[in-house]
């Protein structure tokens, strides 16, 4: 319009435009606003967003063809996700699976606890024993027994029929009860209901409530469209059928339409039986809420078993312990590794051969030697008793020598003969443990000894003779000729020397110039007898010593033979 | 599964045990048993493709002592309404049941079964009977619970007819067999 007033042209067409203007305005721009729409209508990205969800809403009300269509797709879209992402799925159903999956374990394990505690009971009791009698008596099995004993009510079946065409919409049964065709009993209670309110029952109300066949009962519930029957075996509780009638309410407020539109097929109540499901209820007579007494008794006989147990294996450990300990302490035995396997027990360690035997140990603490593995590697104890017998073990000293230990210096005392001080001296230096070997003592003891014994020999003769001819005699030289022997060889080991004298002696009988020559000739005599050059380390000397008149005591005794003897006399020179 | 309610209707002793006998166990007796109240049985089919259990409620026969009790009746889906070939009186109380049940079902599928085919040289029903029954419209067979003679035909056919409610009532009128 501003368009044609700029063209210049007539009054006449500005006033029409004008009045056009004033009349069609409105509606003028709204037709172009729709040209507008029209003209760019095309399903662009934007376009489509406004109307989506709109029409998504509006499709699926009409039919299922949307839901099929997306279906498949919805489908391969939550798999692929859930394998890229199951973190994502885990923690999105998580906080739905743990109740549950929680109230399923804590009903299991109730259930087993239950379970547990009756099957102890009802095995062990006096009560158990006459119930096994009767199941024998009667051919029934056991669990039957106890069952008729124990239960007080169980639902064993639960029933939702079709009132009017007696079909069965939905069934629930417990577990071990022996169900029939559910579809014939549906439809023949429906039909006794029928002939009992026919032939009895004046109203609807009046219909038919409990049927007893023996220990069953059959309470049916009666709802607008649909009746509820149970199977009761025992004395149900009043506040079983509220239950039921609570039961057959909440299905017909729930399903209300389903049961209206029934026309045969069951399909759609096959969600309501859950809710039969929870009517499947029992109770059994002196229920136990705490555990059976003889579940007590055992928990306890196992609580002592563990405990005897406990305490066993505590006295083993102990024992154990102990001999570990007697080993450790025990010389000559080192420990030096130790374990326990289950009840068998592995040692290893060092043992010296003269310590005690550790099987003896063992057995002195009681434990079983199977159970024992024991490794001993042999070895020398340097602990100052087992130098010492070690020592005397190996040096094996007569019983007149004494062998002691000072420090690591080992020491022998007494007597010994010269070869075993002579192969000792040698022996000593091979021991271990010990760094000095002394027997000085021991053998000046010993040269002391030979001297004394030599001192205290004599050989007797005939009056005026010199001669050794007597068997006596000759004796007596050979034993004084083997201890010179060994002063000999004693000398040599203590490199020492000695002088011996020997001295022959008369009675008064007879001269003095006699008697002096006779007392010389027999020690020298005597001197020949020996041959003194069989001995190197001694050194040899004769002398006489007549006796004489002044000599003799009052009793005249000077002429006896004691006195026509020759003896010895030894001078030790000590070593230099 | 589909599950429908069929009633076993007709005078007494004209065969409705035997014929549900034989429609679900095969098998037949010559002994009568009377029945008393109701015996319900059931039998699955399948019916052009479509899974079908039918709940067979075989009622007692009536007589001038026992007329048929509504509660039995109410529910079903179709019924069979036996005839006894031999006797003619089953034909007049077939009709009043037939009247009866409509009145408490509605136009419920049903069909008319004329049994004992097996005697047929003994039966009173005459073609003409027969011919006014075609004429009422109704579906009528013949059947023989001793042989087995379109007893099956008469179960599926009156399985079709529930299974398609727009057809009800009467299912066709027609009459089959001679």
């Amino acid at each position: 319009m501003a368009q044609s007033s700029k063209a210049g042209t007539t009054p006449d067409d500005l006033d029409y435009a004008e009045l056009r203007n004033l009349l069609l305005a409105p509606e003028q721009t709204r037709l172009e606003q729709l040209k507008e729409r029209v003209e760019h209508i095309d399903l662009n990205a934007h376009n489509l967003s406004r109307v989506l969800p709109d029409a998504i809403a509006l499709r699926g009300e009409n039919d299922q063809q949307l839901t099929h269509v997306l279906t498949p797709h919805v489908s391969e879209a939550l798999g692929v996700s859930v394998r890229r992402q199951p973190q994502m799925i885990v923690e999105a159903i998580a906080p739905i699976m743990m109740p549950a999956i929680r109230q399923a374990i804590a009903n299991a394990l109730r259930s087993m606890v239950q379970s547990l505690n009756q099957t102890i009971e009802h095995s062990l009791s006096i009560q158990s024993v006459r119930w096994r009698i009767e199941a024998l008596r009667t051919g029934k099995p056991f669990a039957e027994i106890v069952l008729l004993h124990t239960l007080r009510y169980r639902v064993e079946q639960v029933f939702l029929i079709h009132a009017q065409t007696g079909l069965l919409l939905a069934h629930a049964a417990g577990d071990s009860v022996a169900v029939q065709d559910q579809t014939l009993v549906s439809g023949m209670l429906s039909a006794i209901r029928s002939f009992v309110q026919d032939s009895f029952g004046g109203t609807p109300d009046e219909a038919l409530n409990t049927l007893q066949v023996g220990e069953l009962t059959v309470w049916i519930e009666q709802g607008p469209v649909a009746i509820l029957a149970a199977v009761i075996r025992g004395t149900p509780p009043e506040s079983l059928r509220v239950q039921l009638q609570d039961t057959l309410d909440r299905i017909h407020a729930e399903r209300s339409e389903a049961l209206t539109r029934f026309t045969g097929d069951a399909a759609a109540f096959s969600s309501v039986t859950p809710l039969l499901e929870e009517c499947l209820r029992a109770q059994f007579e002196s229920p136990r809420r705490g555990v059976a007494p003889m579940t007590w008794l055992l928990a306890l006989a196992a609580l002592l078993a563990m405990a005897w147990w406990g305490f066993s294996a505590y006295q083993e450990r102990q024992r154990w312990q102990t001999y570990l300990t007697r080993v450790a302490a025990e010389p000559g035995l080192v420990v030096t590794a130790s374990e326990t396997e289950g009840s068998r027990y592995r040692l290893s360690g060092l043992r010296d051969p003269l310590a005690a035997d550790p099987a003896v140990l063992l057995q002195e603490t009681g434990i079983d030697a199977g159970r024992v593995e024991a490794k001993w590697q042999p070895y020398y104890a340097l602990d100052a008793a087992f130098i010492l017998k070690r020592a005397g073990f190996v040096l094996a000293p007569p019983s007149t020598a004494r062998l002691s230990l000072d420090g690591k210096g080992l020491a022998v005392e007494g007597t010994a003969p010269a070869d075993w001080i002579r192969q000792s001296r040698i022996l000593a230096r091979t021991l271990p443990g010990i760094d000095k070997y002394d027997d000085q003592r021991l053998v000046s003891r010993s040269l002391g000894e030979l001297r004394r014994q030599l001192t205290e020999a004599s050989i007797l003769f005939e009056p005026g003779s010199s001669r050794l001819a007597s068997p006596d005699q000759l004796h007596t030289v050979r034993r004084i000729s083997e201890m010179l022997r060994q002063l000999d060889d004693m000398a040599r080991v203590a490199g020492a020397g000695a002088t011996v004298s020997i001295v022959g002696q008369t009675d008064v009988l007879g001269g003095a110039d006699t008697n002096r020559r006779l007392s010389e000739h027999r020690a020298q005599a005597v001197l020949d007898a020996i041959q003194p050059a069989s001995f190197p380390a001694l050194m040899f000397e004769t002398k006489g010593i007549p006796s004489s008149a002044e000599q003799e005591g009052p009793t005249g005794a000077g002429a006896s033979q004691q006195h026509r003897r020759a003896s010895l006399d030894v001078a030790i020179q000590p070593a230099r | 599964m589909i599950e429908k309610k069929i009633c076993m209707l007709g005078a007494f002793a004209v065969g409705k045990t035997s014929l549900v006998r034989r429609f679900v166990s095969s098998c037949f007796s010559e002994q009568y048993q009377t029945t008393i109240g109701v015996t319900v049985d059931k039998k699955s089919m399948t019916v052009d493709g479509t899974p079908l259990t039918m709940v067979l409620w075989d009622l007692y026969g009536e007589d001038e002592f026992q007329k048929l009790r509504p509660s039995y009746l109410r529910g079903s889906a179709g019924y069979l309404l036996v005839l006894d070939g031999t006797r003619r009186a089953t034909l007049d109380i077939a009709l009043g049941i037939q009247e009866r049940a409509t009145d408490i079902l509605g136009p419920v599928p049903f069909v008319v079964l004329i049994n004992k085919h097996d005697r047929r040289t003994d039966w009173d029903i005459t073609d003409q009977d027969l011919t006014q029954l075609a004429q009422r419209g109704w579906s009528c067979l013949m059947s023989s619970a001793k042989t087995g003679q379109g007893v099956e035909d008469a179960f599926a056919t009156l399985a079709r007819a529930m299974l398609v409610p727009s057809q009800a009532p009467s299912s066709g009128g027609k009459t089959h067999g001679s």
